[in-house]
């Protein structure tokens, strides 16, 4: 009779287990809701990207000159505390050839920004507030609303079908927290996902007030080049261009650790110019690896000490113009050379 | 007297036992040399460091001409407008990095270079002709020009392809490297500092002037790149040798074996009918465990003393202060001695020789693990670390390297006093142990069984 019952048992078991078939797309959703939920930690990337272009009818002057713009390469380090409202981000990134490094300090209201080559500070509150002085303008951190990226997470969570996402073997990675133990989960998406997912995402930037505000008062305002383009017109210039490009391939890779967090992200994209001839652009090899650490552990900030002479105030702004007399090089200028 | 009658026959059967003999006394001299010997590699000094040249090859992924126009374009481009940069003569990253670093009189000693193409470097890395392959990545010149001449910093990855089986000389050149690498990494931190200094005090052009006395300096930082792959000696110490680390290691290892001899002879007493003899003779328990405590003490002493100059001769192993030397001896000895009687202590309890054979097939061998008889315990996992205190062959070991390397008795009296507490504490726990009932009433009374070990 006992042999009977656990013969029973097992049977139900089994059918159990044949019914309970994983699902890799829950799986990987869940992981990355919860990554989001994610309040403080350290994050660390490196990016790079390629461009091929087509030089037929170019002199071997202005195929020198585009070699500079071919690679594309940059990296970053960010330590952050959302419910104490810190943050240190430094970047490093390598355009036309010439690398550069500018850290931001967020410490509550105050944001500071270790500014490339002059090695000084800038109150960004104070230099936004001198130049919007007629405005009530509220300095927050985001540069992209919360509300957007939960937008653009929802769209990239509803792109993908159960058949796109695969579950690879558990692998163990070096993370700065030490050995960690994986589960992999590769993601291919064709050009046409792709392709919706980029619309889906300009549509959700173009109607976020806080980088419209961002781009009037910081971007806009400061080079000339992008003056006579609106927010909007700059959103739909790039949605008019897009089926210009085909996605060759895509490759997305994510590694979730034992308490369901993605600890390594990796983005491969591959694009190439439909018509080639009639583009400067031919290809384009995008590259992205993303590390999270430390989540949700007590960080600890080193904020520098802010002063006189290590920051930037009001009255060397407005310096600035004897200032550029004096720097060997002219930010506005690279962005009129490569236009 | 009986007690004195005791140890002279215990020391004639050890001494007679040439198994025994072999274990105790010729087995660590034989360990001692061929290990000494063996692993001489691991601790030598720099002074006595005269390996052969590791050859490595270097592979040039960069166009020199190409870099040199690419970096005078950026010049001419209207990113720059000042003209006061050093030439090509006054400074070259290629000079740098081939004449006044991999051609220095300090790296000259330790690595021997060959430049060649990328396929031809893999080829003789995968042949065993070279230890590593060095990659010099494209756009090595321009960037290192952009470091040292613009305020801009761009990332230099040199590679390094090291062979597996040859990982020692993989790690000499990665060092070496790192030692470039940081004298560059200063220069052009010295570098963005003065531009930084420059600009903020608007004298932005004017701090071009002085690149080119940073650049002179270069050499200088070049020069000063020190090769050190010795270990940090305390002065006043001397420097631990192959020999004199494992003329210690496997002495306190092998004195441990007297304790497990030892731990047989209660039982082998009983055994061999002479026990309850010398119980009808009228020797009390205490004086028996006090006769096999000194036995045991004694043999220690005796491996100690043959050791020390077995080593001292033949291995030209110094031993440091004798005084010092004597101290620890005694109380290692005394140590020994007490773990030896109180095995024998509960090998006679549990009438059977499971517990001497555990103690000599598995806790000798633990305790020599984890106190580092076999390999310094700084290579051994944190984790193992931590238990080296639970090894009375570490304790005396660590004692007697201190005395080598050069302290004094003040530097290792609480090495001492923890040997001498350890031998009162097991000793003390034989006496309990054997004073438990049962024991003597045996002998005295009981119908005498013979019984088969």
């Amino acid at each position: 009779m006992k042999k009977l019952y656990i013969l029973i048992l097992s049977l139900l078991l089994t059918l159990s287990f044949v019914g309970c078939n994983t699902d890799s797309l829950s799986e990987y959703k869940k992981a990355v809701e919860k990554t989001e939920e994610v309040t403080k930690g350290q994050s660390s990337g490196e990016f790079n990207v390629l461009m091929e272009f087509n030089t037929h009818g170019m002199s071997s002057e202005e195929i020198r000159k585009l070699n500079y713009f071919k690679e594309t390469k940059g990296s970053f380090n960010i330590s952050f505390d959302d419910e104490a409202e810190k943050a240190i981000f430094k970047y490093y990134l390598n355009f036309g050839g010439l690398g550069f490094d500018f850290d931001m300090y967020i410490n509550g209201d105050e944001i500071f920004m270790k500014l490339p080559i002059l090695g000084k500070y800038m109150n960004i509150n104070e230099v936004q507030n001198s130049t919007n002085s007629e405005q009530d303008i509220d300095v927050e951190q985001e540069l992209i609303s919360s509300e957007s990226i939960e937008n653009i997470t929802e769209k990239w969570l509803g792109l993908m079908k159960k058949d796109d996402v695969f579950k690879g073997k558990d692998i163990i990675i070096t993370t700065p927290d030490g050995e960690v133990k994986t589960k992999e989960y590769n993601i291919k998406l064709n050009d046409e996902q792709i392709k919706t997912l980029v619309v889906d995402v300009l549509d959700i930037l173009s109607k976020d007030i806080k980088l419209k505000q961002f781009y009037e008062e910081s971007i806009k305002n400061n080079a000339e080049v992008l003056d006579e383009k609106t927010y909007e017109e700059i959103f739909s210039s790039i949605k008019e261009n897009i089926n210009k490009f085909k996605v060759d391939s895509f490759n997305y890779t994510a590694f979730v650790d034992i308490d369901g967090y993605i600890i390594n992200e990796i983005f491969e994209m591959n694009l190439s110019v439909v018509n080639p001839e009639n583009e400067g652009l031919v290809s384009a090899d995008y590259k992205l690896e993303l590390n999270n650490w430390d989540l949700n552990k007590e960080q600890n900030f080193n904020f520098p000490i802010f002063n006189d002479d290590n920051t930037l105030n009001i009255n060397d702004m407005e310096d600035m113009d004897d200032m550029e007399s004096n720097m060997p090089f002219i930010i506005e200028d690279m962005f009129k050379n490569n236009n | 007297m009986k007690i004195i009658s005791v140890i002279i026959k215990d020391l004639k059967i050890i001494l007679s036992d040439k198994k025994a003999l072999a274990i105790i006394i010729l087995m660590p001299m034989i360990l001692t040399t061929i290990l000494s010997f063996a692993l001489k590699g691991s601790f030598m000094s720099s002074d006595e460091f005269n390996i052969e040249a590791v050859n490595i090859a270097v592979v040039k992924l960069y166009d020199e001409n190409e870099d040199s126009q690419m970096f005078d374009n950026i010049l001419n481009s209207s990113f720059f407008s000042y003209e006061n940069l050093p030439t090509d003569d006054e400074f070259n990253p290629e000079t740098i990095f081939f004449e006044d670093f991999l051609n220095s009189k300090e790296v000259k000693k330790i690595i021997t270079y060959s430049i060649e193409k990328e396929s031809e470097a893999l080829k003789l890395l995968d042949n065993g002709e070279v230890s590593a392959v060095v990659l010099l990545p494209n756009k090595f010149i321009y960037d290192m020009n952009i470091n040292f001449l613009t305020p801009f910093r761009n990332k230099v990855d040199i590679k390094i392809l090291t062979h597996p089986d040859r990982s020692i000389n993989g790690q000499i050149v990665k060092s070496v490297f790192e030692s470039y690498s940081n004298a560059m990494s200063s220069s052009i931190i010295g570098k963005n500092i003065l531009i930084e200094t420059a600009l903020s005090n608007d004298i932005g052009n004017e701090s071009f002037d002085n690149i080119s006395d940073i650049m002179e300096d270069m050499n200088n930082v070049m020069k000063s790149i020190n090769i050190n792959i010795d270990n940090v000696v305390v002065e006043g110490r001397k420097h631990i040798t192959s020999a004199e680390y494992y003329a210690v290691a496997m002495m306190t290892m092998f004195i441990l074996f007297a304790a497990g001899q030892g731990g047989r002879m209660l039982l082998e007493e009983k055994d061999n009918q002479t026990y309850q003899r010398m119980i009808i003779a009228g020797t009390s328990k205490l004086g028996l465990l006090s006769g096999k405590l000194i036995t045991i003490f004694l043999i220690a002493i005796f491996q100690i003393t043959v050791m020390i100059t077995f080593s001292h001769f033949a291995l030209k192993v110094q031993w440091g202060e004798s005084s010092a030397i004597m101290l620890i001896s005694l109380s290692a000895a005394f140590a020994v001695a007490g773990l030896g009687s109180f095995i024998g202590a509960a090998t006679y309890k549990a009438g059977n020789y499971k517990m001497a054979n555990i103690f000599e097939n598995i806790i000798i061998q633990g305790m020599a693990l984890l106190g580092g008889s076999f390999f310094p315990i700084d290579v051994m996992p944190e984790f193992m670390q931590k238990f080296s205190f639970l090894s009375l062959n570490g304790i005396a070991l660590k004692a007697y390297l201190k005395v080598v390397t050069g302290y004094g008795i003040s530097d290792v009296i609480n090495y001492i006093f923890v040997l001498v507490i350890t031998g009162i504490l097991f000793s003390t726990l034989a006496v309990l142990v054997l004073r438990e009932k049962g024991g003597n009433t045996d002998a005295q009374y009981n119908k005498i069984e013979n019984i088969k070990a």
